[in-house]
């Protein structure tokens, strides 16, 4: 009995996985990789951070500083990442060298309060949240977007708050915060964004 | 004895089939097409309007495939690295056997994960698929997956543990049977500096591990380390051995030594890993009837992988995976055998040597098309080209050495039918040189009932083949014989699972399953002869439902709580299997302290009565277990300090086979401390 199943058994499967694989094949080669070219459309997925890191990128081009600011001045424009080396490196990794109106895009890690006014954009993770109402605290009435993910972020002071919803990145501006930080934010940026505190009537 | 190899006629099959050059001419045509990938741009995310980023969905990893937990076409959990610290796992056995449905089993040598009520002491975890960064670890001699001290990989270095429930062998092939679990390591980046550890805690146990990771300007990511353990182990008491001649049944033999190292580095899609490792374990429970307390008796587990992998996948439309390995394991096993005559002992060592070492090849396409149907083809191939187990003390009972080359291709394809409605199936081809050829089909509906809600009817099949060692070994048929025929035993399963995100960021699962297992291999005594020999006999029936809900309340409380209710039967007598808890409840809490630098962690776990091969009852058990850890000086530092089964309870595990023990006695009240410093 052990003989005959070893015979048939095999041979009676073995045009099925012969003709799978072949078709297999065939459907690989028909769709070779090299001749397809990817199509910026197709990004649907991508890892958290870097999603996250491009809404920086896009959040340098519609926000606006105010002219006469230190910080305006300068080669390029800096993104601070408080305090989390690798998501610094993650940042970087996406949005540093490029261009905002002609000025490159420098990313670094940000770990002493004192040395802030450094930067226009200073990206503070969920990873450093104990010093969240020092640093909001440091950086209040100057020149300098605060964007980062704790829950009560906005409800601090901080300007942009990235949270994810439904596995999608959105944000919430602290209208109130911008304003006094002297920063003006795009419609267009407004008009997807949650919004939270209304701007002081002095402030534009 | 002599084996028959089931050498088919090479005059029947075409050439390429009969020398088995085929699958390296495919792996190598498809390999040359990465380097045509390879040198495409991709989309970037800069490149996106700010409309279209905000439709850009946030992926977690599952496996092959990377997709939201409420899409994948399985029951999932993931265990990161922050839970992991948060409640001190120091085994992989500990972190699966927190995690819903999953209880593990510890016979003092090895660990056994049970899943689904399905827990097989003695079977080596080879109904489990174990998998380091995407590549399989289990070996090629007993199939088997370390999930103890026998991992190969140091705890401190897991981002995190995918663990896929249900059968996967429409991709995974052999022996994704209960489950697929993925251990996925740190990367340079995230370790970034040099780390030491050092450890102690009870039962004699100390440990150091040193960790440097780092990642240069240019994009090269570089990770290496160190880690050894060694314990003196507990010092146990069995009452079948309580004799004046046996130590009064005190065996103080379950010492543990444990090295291991680790590289891995990449560049942009090119990863490189090789991880070595070696565990010592002394045998207190005097297993397969050798002498009681014995010191010479213990097990030698060696494992070796070095692993080439390019990976250009993630948000592409074309997904390539490439990868080549080089695999060995080697066993030992000493056991002190009592040879003597009455009143006359002769105490002599028998070995039992096993080496496996085997390449391994794998090529995956995967495409997305752009109304998000997804299609995924992907070929494996092992080649087996050393299976070689003996066993001998004053003479040779076992000399065998094999080699078997195994492929298999496979296709799995999801598509979107509508708004809500997704199909996902997939095929997998096995080919294996003198056994059956498998075909593993799996069917998934997922039902997006809303944004946050969905329900999957899963339906699928799995099969494991023989290993070398159920196939080949034997005493040199003293006790046990090899069999002259062993197939693959198979799964068929149906499962309905329901997930649900609600508002407040907590998670809501439930599953109810029904697993049908058909000629599975057990070692049973051929009354022709007296014989023990492996044979596909029994089926067996399990099904259960689970339910979990986790999330994090305020204050930063996190919570896992997950309760599990599960039947196995003998599908021909209907008795309960042993080793199958009818209930298994955790709770998990963490708990942050002063503004996160203090975090505790607490869990409970409770596992219902259990029968013992002998058909008597072994007590239910509530486990509990408290964790601490700090950042110190700034997270330069930071201390860790487990408090494990604090309340002593005193619990013990069947026994399989091999033991005279009905009931294996486990842990009782221990501690563990340890302090990291990064410079």
């Amino acid at each position: 009995m052990h003989g005959i199943m070893q015979t048939e058994g095999p041979s009676h499967r073995r045009p099925i996985g012969t003709k799978l694989l072949a078709t297999l094949l065939l459907c690989a080669a028909s769709h070779s990789p090299a001749i397809a070219l990817p199509d910026p459309e197709d990004v649907r997925e991508a890892p958290e951070h870097a999603v996250k890191a491009a809404f920086l990128y896009n959040f340098a081009q519609l926000v606006e500083w105010p002219s006469d600011s230190a910080q305006q001045r300068g080669e390029s424009l800096r993104v601070g990442v408080w305090s989390d080396k690798e998501r610094s490196r993650q940042v970087a990794r996406v949005i540093s060298g490029k261009q905002v109106d002609g000025r490159p895009i420098e990313v670094r890690v940000m770990d002493d309060v004192e040395a802030l006014t450094d930067c226009q954009i200073l990206f503070i993770p969920a990873s450093a949240p104990k010093q969240l109402a020092t640093i909001l605290a440091a950086v209040r009435d100057l020149p300098i977007l605060t964007v980062g993910e704790a829950e009560s972020f906005s409800a601090m002071g901080g300007i942009i708050r990235l949270k994810i919803v439904e596995s999608r990145v959105r944000f919430e501006i602290n209208l109130e915060s911008a304003g006094r930080s002297g920063l003006t934010v795009s419609s267009k940026l407004l008009r997807v964004a949650e919004v939270v505190g209304l701007p002081n009537e002095g402030s534009r | 004895m002599t084996k028959s190899k089931h050498q088919r006629p090479a005059g029947s099959l075409p050439w390429w089939r009969a020398t088995g050059v085929w699958p390296y001419w495919t792996m190598a045509a498809m390999l040359l097409s990465t380097v045509a990938v390879a040198a495409h741009g991709a989309p970037e995310l800069t490149d996106l309007s700010l409309d279209e980023l905000l439709g850009v969905e946030v992926v977690f990893s599952a496996s092959k495939y990377e997709q939201h937990p409420l899409d994948a076409p399985a029951s999932v959990s993931i265990v990161t690295r922050e839970e992991i610290e948060a409640h001190g796992y120091r085994t992989l056995a500990e972190i699966l056997g927190a995690t819903r449905g999953i209880f593990t089993t510890y016979d003092r040598t090895y660990h056994y994960a049970g899943i689904r009520g399905f827990g097989r002491p003695g079977d080596y975890n080879s109904r489990l698929l174990l998998l380091v960064d995407g590549a399989r670890l289990n070996d090629n001699i007993y199939e088997s997956a370390g999930i103890g001290g026998d991992f190969p990989v140091d705890i401190d270095l897991i981002e995190r543990v995918e663990i896929v429930r249900g059968p996967s062998s429409s991709i995974y092939g052999t022996s994704a049977l209960f489950g697929v679990v993925n251990v996925v390591t740190r990367t340079g980046e995230s370790v970034d500096g040099l780390e030491v550890s050092i450890g102690t805690g009870s039962f004699d146990t100390q440990s150091a591990d040193l960790r440097y990771g780092m990642v240069s300007d240019n994009g090269v990511e570089l990770l290496a380390s160190a880690s050894i353990l060694d314990s003196g182990g507990q010092r146990l008491y069995f009452s079948e051995f309580d004799s004046p001649e046996s130590d009064d049944g005190i065996a103080d033999i379950d010492d543990e030594k444990i090295t291991s190292f680790f590289v891995s580095s990449s560049y942009r899609d090119l990863e490189f890993e090789a991880f070595s490792s070696r565990r010592e374990k002394g045998i207190p429970t005097a297993s397969w009837e050798t002498e009681f307390a014995d010191p010479r008796t213990r097990s030698f587990d060696d494992q070796d992988r070095l692993t080439l992998t390019f990976d250009r996948s993630g948000d592409r439309a074309w997904g390539l995976l490439a990868r080549a390995s080089y695999n060995r394991y080697a066993y030992v096993g000493d056991y002190a055998f009592d040879y003597g005559e009455e009143d006359e002992p002769y105490v002599v060592v028998n070995r039992d040597d096993a080496l496996g070492e085997w390449w391994g090849g794998e090529l995956q396409l995967k495409r997305r098309l752009p109304a998000g149907h997804t299609v995924l083809l992907g070929t494996e191939l092992r080649d087996n080209f050393r299976q070689n187990q003996s066993n001998f003390d004053e003479e040779i009972y076992l000399d065998e050495r094999n080699s078997t080359v195994t492929w298999g291709a496979y296709a799995q394809g999801e598509f979107l039918l509508g708004q809500k409605l997704r199909v996902n199936g997939g095929l997998r081809y096995d080919n294996y040189q003198d056994l059956d050829s498998r075909l593993s089909p799996r069917l998934a509906l997922i039902y997006r009932s809303s944004e946050s809600s969905s329900w999957k009817l899963l339906a699928g099949t799995a099969f494991r083949a023989p290993s070398a060692y159920e196939r080949y070994y034997h005493d040199g048929e003293y006790t046990s014989k090899a069999p002259t025929s062993l197939e693959s035993e198979t799964i068929e399963t149906l499962e309905l699972v329901w997930e649900r995100e609600l508002a407040s960021g907590w998670k809501l699962a439930a599953s109810l399953y029904d697993y049908d297992l058909r000629d599975l291999i057990n070692y049973t005594t051929d009354p022709a002869d007296e014989l023990l020999v492996f044979s596909n006999l029994n089926r067996a029936e399990a099904n259960g439902v689970e339910v979990e809900l986790a999330g994090t309340l305020r204050g930063g409380i996190g919570g896992r709580f997950s309760y599990s209710r599960q039947r196995v039967k003998d599908g021909v007598s209907g008795e309960t299997l042993s080793n199958t808890p009818e209930h298994l409840a955790k709770v998990l809490l963490t708990r942050p302290i002063s503004s996160e630098r203090i975090r505790v962690g607490a869990q409970l776990d409770y596992m219902s009565t259990r029968r013992a091969l002998d058909g008597t009852i072994v007590d239910d058990h509530l486990v509990t277990n408290f964790t601490l850890a700090s950042d110190l000086w700034d997270e330069r530092g930071r201390v860790t300090m487990g408090l494990f089964n604090l309340f002593d309870e005193s619990f013990g595990d069947p026994g399989s086979e091999e033991h005279e023990q009905r009931m294996i006695p486990q842990n009782g009240r221990s501690w563990w401390l340890e302090l990291s410093w990064r410079f």
